[in-house]
């Protein structure tokens, strides 16, 4: 790629501190998001991809620390930001969309007032008014000026949703990073939500870091996906490439594991086993204990290693060029 | 089906639950109509699916069938016989139920073992000797025995859901009503417990409502599904046939807004989402209540009312172009 990307984190690493010991939530995560383009960041709870967004915008909650890495947007350090200085970033070069509308919204105060705060905050915003109207008409609200006037118990969940991302869009961010923004909806309003968030970051170009558990929403939105597991990035591949030929077994689990809504009452495989202990990993592959493929050399711990054009995975068996096709069907109990 | 004159397991009647609401500064209490007439059926060993989005009334659905809550109309009979009968009979009968609910935590005595929680239902039956039906419960859902001395906190979100289960099950209730009780663990976990579902299904023959907005945990797990939509049910059907052609135009919605781990399927996609969001149940639409985000509808959805109907083979629907829609779906095939 000739231009350079507008998201760039390398070895991104942030610890948590607490009385049971040290927690590494974030370990060594490394990737790009160009102009235009949607990354994945894929994985179940506890596997990072939050703390990694959090990580972004400098937003870890305490008591966790990024330890170590660089987050560079358009070429700017943001860990070397003064506090001040990254505050005026948010919002400005990097939008944010998280699961739960509520939290982003304050309860006390009208959608306009808060837009016109999330404005003001980053510039003086002259014709702020017709700004908002037009943002809100954008992510297809009806009567516009009618709905800034409104406070945000208000609005149904699906609208108050769509006010967060019209929030997060003000400034025209060239990086947007949303959160599970759809989690909490319900599936015909996600449908919206997604097909507005595709249509505005088409359209204005922008990159979408979208975090998520549902493989069904990266397939319906992303270009390229990275997976995590136990705080580690395990495969990054282009969309099509990871569902067609994923070459990680949590990934080929994970993907088996998705009930098929056409075949009623036919078991799913499944992974057997939940995520290890953050507090107390495993040495070696940190799937290891849940991995049909085990062998001995898993006792080491596996980097993450090119196995494709632009695919990567941190596996063995796949970085030897094995293949995982012939996987026993495991129907873990 | 209990069309061959067999009393099914379970029979709910024209079920209604209405609550009296005050809005802020509203001088009268309005009525919202949470579950607005519903019917269904169940038969022992089989699962049932309660599919629907928020505010359908499927959890108040759930309440009522295991008698947390009296409805305000309507009648629920186990084995042909009421719930709600007065004294020692009705509650003998509503002990038959148990319910699983979406966070094991907060179902859960915080203070006390699991092993404890899960013999409750046992204790309540005047059972003293408990352990080892909690020990065989706990083996039985894939748990090890030994974590009964642990606190809830201790295990993790999946365990405890299995521990939930072996509890909803410790009695040998005839029915367990799962209500959302997937929704909330990791897709790898949601898979296993599905399986341990179809599992302890068979091998006990447990009759399950598992009500979710998950289509395709519903499809998974149900023998028949019903779609509900504002408090009424809009279609039931064997899962197979709903699987292949769904006949409501909002379970079409439903099905197409479902999204499938398939980039080449999610990236043709159109914008085929439905418009508008559910109508408030405390005033819900005139006619069809469904008529307001229907791309099918006309006037006469705006002033009638569609009843539940058998549009063949025992699959109802209550829409007045449903049929239209099968026959249109029909020809397009026959031309192919």
């Amino acid at each position: 790629m000739t231009t350079p990307p507008v998201l760039r984190v390398r070895d991104l690493t942030t610890r948590f501190h607490t009385s049971h010991g040290t927690v590494t939530a974030v370990d060594g995560v490394s990737f790009d998001v160009a102009r235009g383009e949607t990354l994945g960041l894929v994985g179940e709870s506890g596997s990072g991809k939050s703390i990694t967004a959090m990580s972004v915008l400098r937003l870890v909650p305490k008591p966790g620390r990024i330890a170590a890495g660089s987050i560079e947007l358009n070429g700017a350090d943001l860990l070397s930001l003064d506090e001040e200085e990254i505050r005026r970033r948010r919002g400005t070069e990097c939008g944010m969309v998280f699961q739960n509308p509520m939290t982003a919204l304050n309860p006390s105060f009208s959608i306009g007032w808060q837009m016109r705060e999330a404005l003001s905050a980053h510039d003086g915003g002259e014709n702020a008014e017709a700004r908002i109207h037009q943002a809100l008409a954008d992510v297809g609200m009806p009567d516009p000026e009618r709905q800034a006037a409104s406070f945000p118990h208000q609005m149904s969940g699906g609208m108050r949703q769509r006010v967060v991302i019209a929030m997060g869009m003000l400034n025209e961010p060239q990086l947007l990073i949303a959160d599970e923004p759809t989690t909490a909806l319900d599936v015909t309003i996600q449908a919206q939500v997604l097909n507005l968030m595709k249509t505005l970051t088409r359209d204005r170009g922008t990159a979408l870091l979208l975090i998520t558990h549902n493989m069904g929403v990266v397939a319906r939105m992303c270009d390229r996906v990275a997976v995590m597991y136990a705080g580690e990035i395990v495969e990054e591949a282009p969309v099509d490439e990871l569902f067609a030929n994923s070459r990680h077994p949590y990934t080929r689990g994970l993907l088996r594991s998705i009930p098929n809504p056409d075949r009623p009452r036919q078991k799913t495989p499944t992974l057997p086993g939940s995520p290890p202990d953050m507090s107390r990993l495993p040495a070696g592959c940190r799937f290891r204990d849940r991995c049909v493929f085990a062998d001995e050399r898993c006792a080491k711990h596996p980097d993450l290693l090119t196995v494709g054009d632009r695919h990567k995975a941190r596996c063995w068996k796949t970085q030897n060029g094995e293949t995982l096709n012939d996987i026993p069907a495991t129907e873990g109990a | 089906m209990a069309t061959d004159g067999t009393t099914p397991l379970l029979q709910v009647e024209n079920l209604k639950k209405q609550f009296h609401v005050r809005m802020r500064g509203a001088r009268e209490n309005r009525l919202l109509r949470a579950v607005d007439g519903v019917s269904l059926h169940l038969e022992a060993g089989e699962t049932l699916g309660i599919l629907g989005e928020s505010g359908c009334g499927k959890s108040t659905l759930a309440r009522l069938i295991v008698g947390l809550e009296g409805p305000s109309d309507g009648r629920i009979l186990i084995d042909g016989e009421d719930i709600w009968a007065p004294g020692a009979a009705g509650r003998a009968r509503r002990r038959k139920f148990q319910m699983v609910f979406q966070n094991p935590a907060g179902s859960m005595n915080p203070r006390r073992t699991v092993g404890a929680s899960v013999a409750e239902p046992l204790q309540a039956k005047g059972v003293r000797n408990t352990a080892e039906a909690v020990e065989r419960m706990l083996t039985l859902v894939g748990l090890d025995p030994a974590l009964a001395t642990r606190k809830p906190h201790q295990l993790s979100g999946g365990q405890q859901q299995r521990a939930s289960i072996a509890r909803a099950l410790i009695a040998d209730p005839a029915i367990v009503v799962h209500d959302e009780s997937i929704a909330s663990l990791d897709i790898s976990l949601q898979a296993q417990i599905l399986n341990l579902l179809l599992d302890l299904q068979q091998d006990l023959g447990t009759s399950y409502i598992f009500i979710s907005h998950d289509l395709a945990a519903v499809q998974a797990i149900s023998h028949r599904v019903i779609v509900m939509y504002l408090g009424e049910v809009v279609e039931a059907s064997d899962s197979t046939a709903f699987a292949s052609r769904p006949l409501h135009p909002y379970s079409i919605a439903l099905r197409t807004a479902t999204l499938l781990p398939d980039p080449a399927h999610e990236r043709g996609r159109g914008d085929t989402a439905l418009r508008g969001d559910v109508p408030s149940p405390m005033n819900p639409p005139s006619g069809c209540r469904f008529h307001t985000r229907c791309p099918l509808a006309t006037d006469l959805c705006l002033q009638q009312k569609p009843l539940l109907r058998d549009a063949g083979g025992g699959h109802l629907v209550a829409c007045h172009y449903a049929e239209a829609e099968t026959q249109a779906a029909e020809t397009a095939e026959e031309a192919l």
